[in-house]
């Protein structure tokens, strides 16, 4: 269904399933099956009501046809958020405790992601700055490679 | 006497190799372990697993020897970039990102992992190492090499004279000429992944004609002497590390084909992309028969070997005359082997036999495949003659996966972890492109058959190419073999040896059948790594439909279990 929509929306990105496809960084085995399930209970949650957002923005919009299937991807969230949760509550003897650190590893994910954007954005204005500067350097290798 | 390790990682295809004393002894990619198809990545994983077949640890090797010379890449990275400035202002920060994120530090990187010694850290040049993997796993005492990919340090092509123990470069063509660009940069015009739809394109040249051979004659200029260039403002490699064609390719060859894109050979929008594959594919041949002539009159030598990605093309390799050995893992990952075998040569290690098999992987673990098949609730059971088994199911119309012994080295499933069939009604091919392995329709099977009954079924075909699937022959009864018989009536064939236990199957299938050939195809999902271990050949079978897995003497199939 997602597919459907996507390729009605735009074909080329929905042809390719490598734009949405997941998990590469083998959290199951690198988390253990506890925080990974409380991580995916906390992701669900969030996906839930972020969905849920765009699903009320496309009804004040009067798309149905795409209102429709949030709505349907909505429902579809929630039962992943509540099946998560209830396996997190056959594993862990402290749920609340599980989905608290969750969240707290998550934020510890988003400073580092920060971090990286604000290095990469310094090395790549760093790397640009050099490049103007061997301008000379550049002239010389043309005419050499000439 | 030497415990040497080659790596080689860092742009596609990671691998690693392990020598001693100048015996072969285990050869791997990384995309086997990490389930990443073509991963980059220092190949962790592949070191343990040769460490592990070669009984040694890290501490005992004598040398660590990487494929190529990072210091020399950042260098041609830079230069390159100067050269086309200021064209190459946005893409200069990526590119030097990814080499001083990593790539430059690599030998540091191999030692800290590994724990020895920084010294122990070594490396060759990245086309030396793919000539050392040709030539010295080849037939050969004395051969011209022919080195043909992309680029390497600052070579695209080189030339170089193998005698016994030495190899010596007589002639290389730089970057940015290169055969292994025009190749990428094609295919990625052709909605095709560079690195990996390579063959796609040159299973799909031979649904077109070369219509466009003039227009791709200003593209690539094919010289009298061997050598050729590129029209340089056609490409965008200094610019665009995505797709490396220029806005002049769409202008001169039309708007390229979206990725990914369901594709219809009749409509004239897709005969179109086949015509320029079909082109491609024609000045490819070109270009390398006039470099294989030109290493054979610069060298004095007949026989030659191949390797570099571009030796990946078995369709072209089939046009070349002569004595002739191509380097099963002709890609980078071939250089892994290459580097080790370097690196023993010049501790005084005898260079090693030919290579009798591409069997230098891991090998598989029966008990672990029917525990975890008795766990996913699947009948499993152990067959005093697995082979047998295996035989009466495909002579009956079955699609089998089987996975037996180390795997293979290199690119291609040559009988230990492969998708198996009989050779015939072609709706076994439509079977298993749509249902099975979900790929175009166009591509193509490979039919194994027992060494000594080839000439029956093909026409000539070069004999140390055949065993490791490099080459290709014509099918002299395509309507007997329809499902292994490419559009233009040729097959990339593989000889087996009655003696191994792939031979000893397709024997049977044989007896039974009448015709000694099977279909043959890896052992994968699509956009997969061939399957390594056992819970990767249980995790193909779950989630494809084939009729039985065997692994090794265990028979799994989706009845109840009994």
């Amino acid at each position: 269904m997602f597919t459907l929509r996507a390729e009605q929306l735009d074909p080329e990105v929905a042809a390719d399933p490598t734009q949405y496809l997941a998990d590469f960084e083998h959290l199951f085995e690198s988390l253990g099956e506890e925080r990974f399930v409380a991580f995916v209970h906390v992701g669900e949650a969030r996906g839930r009501r972020q969905l849920h957002i765009y699903r009320d923005e496309l009804a004040l919009r009067g798309d149905d046809k795409s209102r429709a299937l949030f709505d349907a991807v909505v429902a579809d969230e929630a039962h992943h958020e509540a099946y998560t949760g209830a396996i997190l509550a056959t594993l862990s003897t402290k749920p609340r405790a599980a989905i608290a650190r969750a969240r707290r590893w998550e934020l510890w994910r988003a400073w580092l992601r920060a971090g990286r954007l604000v290095s990469a954005a310094v090395f790549t204005w760093t790397m640009r700055l050099l490049y103007l500067c061997l301008f000379p350097l550049a002239l010389y290798e043309k005419r050499r490679a000439r | 006497m030497s415990a040497v390790l080659g790596v080689s990682a860092g742009y596609h295809d990671a691998a690693a190799a392990l020598v001693i004393d100048g015996c072969i002894v285990a050869a791997m990619q990384e995309e086997r372990f990490s389930r990443v198809k073509n991963d980059p990545s220092l190949p962790l994983s592949a070191i343990a697993a040769c460490l592990r077949a070669g009984g040694i640890a890290a501490g005992a090797l004598d040398a660590v020897v990487f494929y190529e010379n990072p210091y020399a890449k950042l260098e041609r990275v830079m230069l390159s970039a100067l050269r086309s400035f200021p064209r190459s202002f946005w893409q200069f920060p990526r590119a030097m990102a990814s080499q001083l994120a990593g790539k430059v530090w690599v030998k540091d990187a191999l030692a800290d992992r590994l724990d020895v010694d920084r010294a122990k850290v070594t490396h060759q040049e990245h086309h030396r190492s793919h000539a050392a993997s040709a030539f010295y796993t080849g037939p050969f005492a004395r051969a011209a090499v022919l080195t043909v990919d992309a680029v390497g340090e600052e070579a695209s092509t080189a030339i170089w004279k193998g005698d016994g123990k030495s190899l010596e470069r007589v002639d290389q063509i730089a970057f940015p000429h290169s055969l292994g660009l025009l190749y990428a940069a094609i295919t990625a015009y052709l909605g095709f992944e560079v690195n990996e739809g390579e063959y796609k394109v040159m299973g799909l040249a031979a649904f077109g004609v070369p219509a466009l051979e003039d227009e791709l004659a200003k593209i690539v200029t094919l010289h009298d002497d061997g050598t050729f260039a590129l029209a340089l403002p056609y490409f965008a490699s200094h610019t665009d590390t995505e797709l490396g064609f220029g806005k002049k390719v769409e202008a001169l060859l039309g708007p390229r084909r979206s990725p990914g894109a369901p594709w219809d050979l009749a409509s004239d929008r897709d005969r179109r992309y086949a015509n320029v594959a079909a082109t491609l594919q024609a000045v490819t041949e070109r270009a390398m028969l006039g470099l294989a002539a030109r290493a054979r009159r610069l060298t004095g030598e007949d026989a030659l070997c191949l390797a570099g990605g571009v030796a990946l093309n078995a369709v072209c390799n089939a046009k070349i005359p002569g004595p002739l050995f191509v380097h099963p893992a002709a890609g980078d990952a071939g250089g892994a082997l290459g580097a080790a075998i370097l690196g023993a040569i010049d501790r005084g290690d005898p260079r090693p036999a030919a290579l009798a098999t591409a069997a230098l992987g891991e090998a598989i673990d029966a008990g672990e495949a029917l525990q975890l098949a008795r766990a996913l609730g699947l009948n499993a059971l152990r067959t005093n003659d697995p082979i047998a088994a295996a035989a009466e199911q495909i002579a009956r119309g079955d699609v089998i996966a089987f996975a037996q012994g180390r795997f293979e080295w290199g690119p291609r499933a040559l009988g230990q972890r492969s998708i198996l069939a009989r050779p015939a009604p072609a709706e076994i091919k439509e079977r298993i492109n749509r249902v099975i392995k979900r790929r175009e329709p166009f591509r193509p099977f490979a039919p194994a058959v027992l060494s000594q009954d080839a000439p029956r079924y093909f026409g000539s075909f070069a004999e140390h190419l055949a065993p490791f699937m490099t080459t290709t022959a014509p099918v002299k009864d395509p309507d007997a073999l329809a499902a292994v018989t490419h559009i233009d009536g040729s097959a990339r064939l593989q000889t087996v040896a009655e003696s191994s236990v792939f031979g000893d199957l397709i024997a049977r299938v044989g007896r039974a059948t009448g015709t000694p050939i099977v279909l043959n195809t890896s052992l994968n999902g699509k956009g997969e790594p061939i399957v390594a271990g056992a819970a990767d050949a249980l995790s193909f079978f779950m989630a494809h439909p084939v009729d039985a897995l065997f692994v090794e003497d265990v028979l799994i199939t989706r009845g109840k279990p009994e």
